[in-house]
């Protein structure tokens, strides 16, 4: 058998088709508005079959894409060329569909037949931009990423002294503790004295204090730990991000500059429509420049300043055109449209912008660098590295300690419903144990073992049933961080999976340093599980390595290879282990 | 007859109650351990605990049983009320019998079930989910039980965070959940999950 591994595609559609779900929604509203609202001599139903056509064809349009961008880009970020297709189509099917309705229906908008035309562009434009700005945000502009995937950090991180992680867990079990005290006081209340205090008041103590014990660690946990890295002359950035693709804005700006073009004509005629044509090209400038700007000074805000500038557009038009706000007249509409027009520039504008930076990560990330002082890096890394260990210890009293909570107060009622006193004790005695344990001793549940511990941890229990030899690079056998947890993971399920699926009775992990990642190979002599039903096991593969692995067979023996990015790994100063496995 | 069992307690108590029906019997308390000891003692039928923490299940170890002694009788003694709160699990061979342990009333119900799994051993059997949830409602609740946040949840399962939060609301709906904003829907939800896998009865049915 030869598996190629199929993307997890309805996976994929999925995620794109809820948010290009959401921008249509939106395109709906705005078109069945504009119809409600627009004073027209054509009867209301022509107009209604009209815009359902439109929908239908913008509906269309999305579910095209999203079939397309879930195919061809498996890690969601799409290219700038993807825009330009994306401007074409809008713009050759917004002519089309303006020109057949005139046609057919003999339909004619009490504005202009342009503002249609602009109406139309505008539905497709909204879903690329949403699309687009979304990825991204998912993958690219966060800080933390850019800093962990460097190797400009792994350098900085070596740096850091082992008493500043420690700080950094100790703040973190600091702010557990006053929790941790308080429920610790009620187990004692009940335990020294069983007659005066109440069970079911420990009970519901014990779940309240669940949540509260991990309220303090939910700006860690949920916080993604960006930070901002902005560059000292952001005019000359944006000079050099502009430079490193000049043509690319241009194309996606003169297709728009066409496109308005017929709007302008028909409002003004040729030679007053050349001015709204400058305006437009200034709008290009201030978009352009301001997208970029707002992407790299504020990256987790730029979505929302997009929208809310696009809904405030979006909004003087439409309000321009309900009767009795403002007088219909050609000229406002005119100016409506023009103003139409520009939304849609800034739509395809800041998607084009996106994807530029997208398409050129390593460009930018490159003009970034030179931009920003090389101490403020190692700054921001020594700092990021902090966060993340206070998040991990942080995450693992949040599972370790509201684990325990949780199941003794589980226990404890039903001890209490069976009027079990003495089993009662003993469950709020364990609880007293876990908590003091938590309490005194964080540091011990945060301690993250070494890779070589964990693969032993993980390949031990199968050593009867599927035998797992394992074989590690000397460099790694230290490694601990989130590169190391993602190597036993990954181990992890593939040692289940070729037993469990693939009828496996012995099997190989060799993990080997490869440029910035790690590649896994676990090689096993069971006939391979394939990749047509993806378990959990797969979809967790999947994720951890960003779409990048195989399963194949070779010969007797299947083969899967991972490769996943040494992001945030580090070498562990204390308790060294020495040699390979 | 082999008794697996990770709990101590539990296996002294199942080893004794085997013993006094008079059954030689060998225990082990972890999966490379059962499989030594059935390669010694060539047991008839094995009682394996579906959880045995870290590594492969009970699901697991009755596979590899069955691989050396295709007529071995397998029964799956646990605590999870269904078989899918314990996660991703292989199928069981063929004939393995599952119960809980909160149904085994008396020493007669333990012998009635060693003498079915020793007597037709590979007889077809079916494993019912008797949990009314679905797969990705079980994989929810056993995720947010495990103290993960909503992104972390969303993370594993693929999903958008909203995605996750209306997947916990409707869940606490289906479990009959107090819908009252004084009640923590994430600790009520980790409360009935631990319920229905520390002893079989659901806190909120």
């Amino acid at each position: 058998m030869d598996a190629t591994p199929t993307p997890d595609l309805a996976g994929r559609q999925r995620i794109l088709r809820r948010v290009v779900g959401q921008a249509y929604a939106i395109a709906i509203v705005l078109l069945v508005a504009s119809v409600l609202v627009t004073d027209s001599p054509t009867p209301m139903w022509v107009r209604g079959v009209a815009t359902l056509a439109v929908l239908a064809v913008g509906g269309l349009l999305a579910e095209l894409f999203v079939r397309i961008a879930a195919r061809r880009y498996p890690t969601m970020q799409l290219p700038v060329t993807s825009n330009i297709a994306g401007a074409v189509a809008a713009s050759l099917i917004g002519f089309a569909l303006a020109l057949g309705v005139q046609a057919v229906l003999g339909y004619r908008v009490a504005i202009t037949w342009a503002t249609v035309l602009e109406a139309v562009v505008s539905a497709p434009a909204w879903l690329i931009f949403i699309g687009t700005i979304t990825a991204a945000r998912w993958r690219y502009l966060s800080t933390r990423e850019l800093l962990l995937n460097e190797r400009v950090h792994i350098e900085a991180t070596r740096g850091i002294e082992r008493e500043a992680l420690s700080r950094a867990r100790t703040s973190v079990a600091n702010s557990v503790r006053p929790a941790l005290a308080a429920l610790r006081n009620q187990i004692d209340t009940v335990l020294t004295a069983p007659h005066g205090a109440s069970m079911d008041d420990t009970i519901s103590g014990l779940r309240a204090g669940a949540t509260s014990i991990v309220r303090p660690l939910s700006h860690d946990l949920y916080s993604r730990g960006d930070s901002k890295v902005a560059p000292r002359r952001p005019l000359r950035f944006l000079v050099s991000i502009m430079r490193t693709q000049p043509f690319r804005p241009l194309i996606v700006s003169g297709l728009y500059l066409a496109t308005a073009l017929p709007a302008n004509v028909e409002i003004y005629g040729f030679a007053s429509a050349l001015p709204a044509l400058a305006i437009d090209v200034l709008f290009i400038v201030v978009v352009l420049g301001g997208a970029n700007l707002i992407m790299r000074i504020a990256p987790r805000a730029h979505l929302w300043v997009y929208v809310a500038t696009l809904v405030v557009v979006h909004a003087v038009p439409l309000a321009l055109l309900i009767p009795g706000v403002v007088d219909t007249d050609p000229q406002f509409t005119g100016w409506a449209t023009l103003v139409e027009v520009a939304a849609s520039l800034l739509l395809l504008l800041g998607t084009s912008s996106l994807g530029l930076l997208d398409a050129n990560r390593e460009t930018v990330l490159e003009q970034l660098r030179a931009e920003v002082r090389e101490e403020q890096i190692a700054e921001l890394a020594e700092a990021a590295v902090l966060a993340q260990a206070a998040r991990e210890l942080g995450a693992r009293l949040h599972g370790l300690v509201q684990s325990t909570v949780l199941a003794s107060a589980a226990a404890l009622e039903k001890a209490v419903s069976e009027d079990d006193t003495a089993r009662a004790h003993a469950v709020l005695a364990e609880a007293a144990a876990a908590i003091d344990a938590a309490f005194l001793h964080p540091d011990d549940a945060a301690a993250a073992p070494s890779l070589l511990v964990s693969l032993t941890e993980v390949i031990e229990p199968w050593r009867e049933i599927c035998p797992v030899e394992l074989v590690l690079d000397d460099e790694l056998v230290d490694l601990v961080g989130e590169s190391a947890e993602g190597v036993t993971v990954v181990v992890r399920e593939a040692v289940a999976n070729a037993f469990r699926h693939g009828g496996a009775t012995h099997a190989r992990a060799h993990v080997t340093v490869e440029g910035p990642d790690l590649l896994i190979c676990v090689t096993d002599d069971g006939f391979g599980s394939g990749t047509k039903n993806w378990g959990l096991g797969l979809t967790t593969i999947d994720r951890l390595s960003s779409g990048h692995w195989t399963l194949v067979r070779e010969g007797e023996s299947t083969v899967l290879t991972v490769r996943i990015s040494r992001a945030a790994s580090t070498t562990s100063g204390v308790d060294a282990h020495s040699g390979g496995a | 007859m082999l008794v697996v069992e990770d709990s101590d307690f539990t296996r002294m108590l199942l080893v004794n109650a085997v013993t006094s029906l008079g059954h030689a019997c060998v225990e082990a308390s972890t999966a490379n351990d059962a499989v030594i000891r059935a390669r010694e003692s060539g047991p008839d039928v094995a009682l394996v605990d579906l959880d045995l923490g870290v590594g492969p299940t009970g699901a697991d170890l009755a596979r590899a049983l069955r691989s050396t002694n295709p007529r071995i009788g397998i029964a799956i003694l646990t605590s999870y009320e269904d078989p899918r709160l314990l996660g991703n699990l292989p199928e069981f061979p063929v004939g393995a019998l599952y119960m809980t342990k909160g149904h085994l009333a008396d020493l007669g119900s333990l012998a009635a079930l060693i003498d079915e799994c020793a007597t037709r051993p590979v007889t077809p059997r079916s494993v019912s989910t008797r949990v009314a949830l679905s797969d990705s409602q079980l994989e929810v609740m056993r995720l947010v039980s495990a103290g993960n946040s909503n992104a972390e949840v969303a993370k594993e399962l693929w999903l958008s965070v909203s995605a996750v939060e209306k997947a916990i609301h409707r869940l606490s709906e289906q479990l009959g959940l107090p819908q009252v904003p004084a009640a923590n829907k994430r600790v009520l939800i980790a409360q009935a999950y631990y319920g229905w896998i520390s002893d079989g009865r659901n806190a909120y049915p």
